[in-house]
């Protein structure tokens, strides 16, 4: 199962130039949109790790240079977003850019519940499975 | 000019081993001083070694960020492995006045140039 889903936004506007890449040097092309994947990851996109047990999912984010007021962390669903930005200030920092990656939690989450740390660069993100994933009646449209 | 920072492959080093990996870097120069900032994620300040000898700076991390055995594996990209890097210095920096500090997994190291590498009037007695 894939749980990461996207990384940069930037990606999509280069989309055309990425659709002839793809015909032209496939290799290339899937390198740069799965970076991890293909050995070839940018400092844009941090290393992300995803991990269980009983009672949790832990995601862990591998950061370098960021500042905690830098980073945010979002919760939809069990869709949880992460992204950096950086501000004017780290001037000295300005080469290294933004990230943004998604990951898809395999099962219903406390939302509420959730608790994030961040120390020397490594954001860990702790979300609480919900206590039971009950069985639901799926609305038939159409 | 000359090149103040080069950087030698730790996999070309006697010591090294499959558990180093090369962190990236990145350099900036300015007139009076050249930064290096290495990316350490997760590397504490009390994980980190960092060493000048002989003009060559010398930098390794100590295990990786803490894991908890427990945790069951369900996506991972980033590898247990320690970080080692080797720069060798030129002369033109000044080796004793060398400063690094650690934040948010990212290392800078300020390395000014030397009294000696800048240019002097000579007075003729």
């Amino acid at each position: 199962m894939k749980y990461l889903n996207y990384r940069n936004p930037t990606y999509t506007t280069k989309l055309w130039d990425d659709f002839e890449d793809f015909f032209n040097k496939p290799s290339s092309f899937l390198s740069s949109v799965y970076p991890s994947l293909y050995g070839n990851a940018e400092a844009q996109s941090p290393a992300v790790d995803l991990y269980q047990d009983d009672s949790n999912y832990f995601v862990e984010v591998h950061l370098s240079g960021y500042q905690r007021k830098q980073i945010q962390v979002e919760l939809d669903k069990n869709r949880l977003v992460l992204s950096g930005t950086r501000g004017e200030e780290s001037k000295e920092n300005s080469n290294v850019p933004s990230f943004q990656c998604s990951v898809t939690l395999p099962q219903e989450v406390k939302a509420d519940k959730v608790a994030a740390t961040y120390e020397n660069g490594l954001l860990t993100v702790t979300v609480p499975k919900a206590d039971a994933v009950k069985p639901r009646s799926i609305e038939i449209k159409g | 000019m000359n090149t103040q920072i080069t950087c030698k492959s730790a996999s070309q080093n006697s010591e090294a081993n499959s558990t180093y990996i090369q962190p990236k870097f990145t350099v900036e120069k300015s007139e009076n001083e050249t930064r290096v900032f290495v990316e350490l994620p997760g590397v504490s300040k009390d994980k980190l070694n960092l060493s000048v000898e002989n003009r060559q700076i010398f930098l390794q991390t100590e295990g990786s960020a803490k894991r908890t055995e427990s945790w069951e594996v369900l996506h991972r990209e980033s590898k247990d492995q320690s970080f080692q890097l080797r720069l060798n210095l030129g002369q033109q920096v000044d080796q004793a006045a060398i400063e690094a500090n650690l934040q948010d997994g990212m290392l800078t190291l300020t390395l000014p140039k030397a009294e000696a590498a800048k240019p002097r009037k000579i007075s003729v007695e």
